[in-house]
């Protein structure tokens, strides 16, 4: 039977050794990617979601390297990502993964045509094979992102607008089809507009060709449009992880909860909208106990010297709160 | 009583390239009124002007043809006195807080600097504290912590705040924030904004915030109004309640389904908005009369040639010449003015 999860992060942890202190980007970071859908780590910037998924294309940037734990990738076979080498990386790389950057418009070459871009990466993956072949395979992918192929394959990156190079970036994550693709922040820095449409057509593409989407955002507004599943990441621990109806109906972790309630909406009061008080994390200087207890309004002294553990709540939600511990109190959620 | 009027206002920037001189007319034809001590929004997509008109109304850019009245006088042609008088009573906060502040100064002295420019004769002592109280006054608390910190060692929520105290320690009458919060930690958002709707209550000082984040509008503006501008013109202009809840040019319409709810349910349940393009067009290839004519559904052949005219700036005005044909777009009108939804 095939394995319902595509990845599993098995109690990862990262850090930046440097010669004056040790930077921990991601804490005992467990997790199941579930296969299919799109799954969302949602948190603000520094909350370790984009090193923690360095670590699924082995591409931590250096001095940063896994510590602890370990990434397996469950393809035909599971594999451990960070004992691939050479050949083996290099091929699992955008063919099994593949990834959209954050500004990804300006990860395109200028001086090569799309055409070519495309074609040099398909080539030394041996997906090349025949020029007809090719091109009908390019047809399907900007017929799939609504870009007009005969005109775009012939542009240079220049040529195009940001949300016409977002979605030619898209396409080029999906050109070897690969079972896991990465969207940081896909959406960064394009007009309201754009975005919604970019998010639409994402969707659409998840559904029809049911590979996996790991989307990395800051955007409560986008998780609630495009998420199936929602890792709620902060300071480099996860603090929730639940389905999306189940996350913003229960709104459980006062992080969550204060991440929701602070976020500005066109069809909310002004009275309901509260935001979190206190500053983000220095993640040079963690506090003892939960990463979030300064900020937190049902603090108590547990959470001041012991770090609550991501613990089992429902099929899928799992919760790293001790107010919600099999053995503390439950808070009684108003 | 109106603090600023803007009369026919246009913006023509020109560059001297290799073929000849271009010239791109940025704004075109802008009526505003301001009232004294409102918050007035003005909301539009990256590259609609609204930063330009902005610059316009603090003087620092010079309009191409129109007028701009400060308190009744036009501050192109004013005198002297008037001129130094409008220019400290007119403020401007940057989008780039980090850019806004000198690295090498500390909090202390970049907000020394403008204080002793203007008031010559105080005595330092008293310079002093009213640094403190100004810093005190939008919350960074207790100001002894604050002052000897250079800008890379406070967050963007506390460099976005010395920017603000900066700007009130000259007792302006009218501030223009320009994306005060778009380079700020998400949870720290609404606090600068909470703060703006504070200073406008507390020193009944008007505010014109500018921004591309329609869902915020609200918290700042409160029952204030708001413009929406496209492609170098304001095409719908009312109160926030009115232009959210009951939205009737199709370009604020898409604009307002674009927006994403932070609630799946609601999210995944409202209605989409079609257009004929997603593309937002070159300024420079625009064609002289409605800017969203080639986008929209609604759009005859007459739009792109319908020469626009003057919106009323009182009430909900709208600039579309097929009003009629466009169908309502309510989704969240019910849940408009609404106490308490939850």
């Amino acid at each position: 039977m095939e394995n319902e999860n595509i990845v599993t992060f098995d109690n990862v942890t990262i850090d930046y050794v440097m010669k004056k202190y040790n930077l921990r980007a991601v804490t005992d970071f467990t997790l199941n990617i579930r296969r299919g859908g799109i799954t969302a780590f949602v948190g603000e910037s520094g909350s370790g979601k984009t090193t923690a998924v360095s670590a699924l294309l082995q591409a931590i940037s250096s001095p940063g390297k896994i510590t602890q734990g370990k990434v397996v990738f469950h393809g035909d076979e599971d594999v451990d990502v960070s004992e691939l080498k050479g050949e083996e990386l290099r091929r699992f790389r955008w063919e099994q993964v593949s990834m959209v950057f954050q500004a990804s418009q300006s990860t395109l070459n200028p001086l090569m045509t799309i055409y070519d871009q495309f074609y040099e990466t398909a080539f030394y993956h041996g997906a090349v094979a025949s020029k007809e072949a090719f091109a009908e395979r390019l047809d399907e992918l900007f017929d799939m992102v609504k870009l007009d192929a005969r005109r775009v394959l012939k542009a240079y990156p220049h040529q195009m607008s940001g949300g016409m190079k977002q979605r030619v970036m898209i396409a080029f994550a999906l050109l070897l089809r690969p079972s896991l693709v990465i969207l940081d922040e896909p959406t960064t820095a394009l007009d309201v507009i754009t975005q919604k449409y970019i998010f639409n057509q994402l969707i659409e593409i998840n559904r029809k060709l049911n590979t996996t989407f790991l989307l990395l955002t800051h955007d409560i507004g986008i998780v609630a449009k495009a998420a199936d599943y929602v890792a709620v990441m902060y300071a480099g621990s996860i603090m929730e992880y639940a389905d999306v109806y189940t996350l913003f109906g229960e709104k459980l972790h006062p992080y969550t909860r204060g991440l929701i309630n602070s976020t500005p909406s066109l069809i909310r009061d002004a009275g309901e909208i509260k935001p979190i008080p206190g500053a983000p994390p220095d993640i040079r200087s963690l506090p003892e106990g939960c990463p979030f207890h300064p900020r937190c309004e049902f603090c108590t002294e547990r959470c001041k010297t012991q770090k609550p553990k991501l613990i089992r709540r429902g099929e899928h939600h799992w919760i790293a709160c001790h107010l919600y511990g099999q053995d503390g109190g439950e808070h009684e959620n108003s | 009583m109106k603090i600023l009027e803007i009369e026919k206002l246009n913006m023509v920037f020109s560059s001297r390239g290799l073929n000849g001189t271009e010239r791109v007319h940025v704004l075109r034809d802008i009526d505003l009124d301001i009232e004294e001590g409102e918050i007035m929004a003005l909301v539009g997509e990256s590259g609609c002007g609204k930063t330009t008109l902005g610059k316009i109304v603090t003087g620092l850019l010079d309009a191409t043809s129109g007028s701009v009245r400060f308190e009744g006088n036009d501050i192109v042609r004013c005198g002297k006195k008037e001129k130094k008088e409008y220019r400290k009573s007119v403020q401007f906060i940057q989008q780039d807080s980090y850019a806004a502040l000198n690295p090498v100064k500390t909090v202390y002295s970049s907000m020394f600097a403008p204080v002793r420019a203007n008031n010559r004769k105080m005595p330092k002592a008293e310079i002093d504290r009213m640094i403190a109280d100004y810093l005190e006054m939008v919350g960074l608390t207790p100001a002894s912590l604050f002052l000897g910190k250079y800008p890379h060692q406070l967050s963007g929520g506390q460099r976005q705040r010395v920017l603000i105290a900066r700007v009130l320690s000259l007792k302006p009458r009218l501030i223009v924030a320009d994306e005060p919060i778009s380079m700020i930690d998400v949870s720290l958002r609404l606090s600068i904004l909470q703060l703006l709707s504070e200073l406008n209550k507390k020193l009944d000082l008007t505010i014109v915030y500018i921004t591309h984040d329609l869902s915020t509008v609200r918290y700042v503006v409160g029952e204030g109004r708001m413009a929406v501008m496209y492609l170098g013109e304001i095409v719908e202009f009312g109160k926030v309640k009115e232009v959210i809840g009951n939205p009737v040019h199709p370009y604020t319409q898409a604009l307002i389904s674009s927006v994403s709810i932070p609630d799946p349910v609601v999210e995944r349940s409202k209605p989409a908005i079609q257009l004929r393009s997603m593309e937002v067009p070159d300024i420079r290839r625009r064609c002289d009369g409605c800017g969203f004519s080639d986008r929209c559904l609604y759009a005859d052949s007459e739009c792109s040639g319908w020469k626009l005219k003057n919106t009323n700036t009182r009430e909900h005005a709208v600039k579309c010449k097929n009003i009629a044909a466009v169908p309502r777009y309510d989704v969240f009108g019910e849940r408009y003015g609404k106490e308490n939804h939850s």
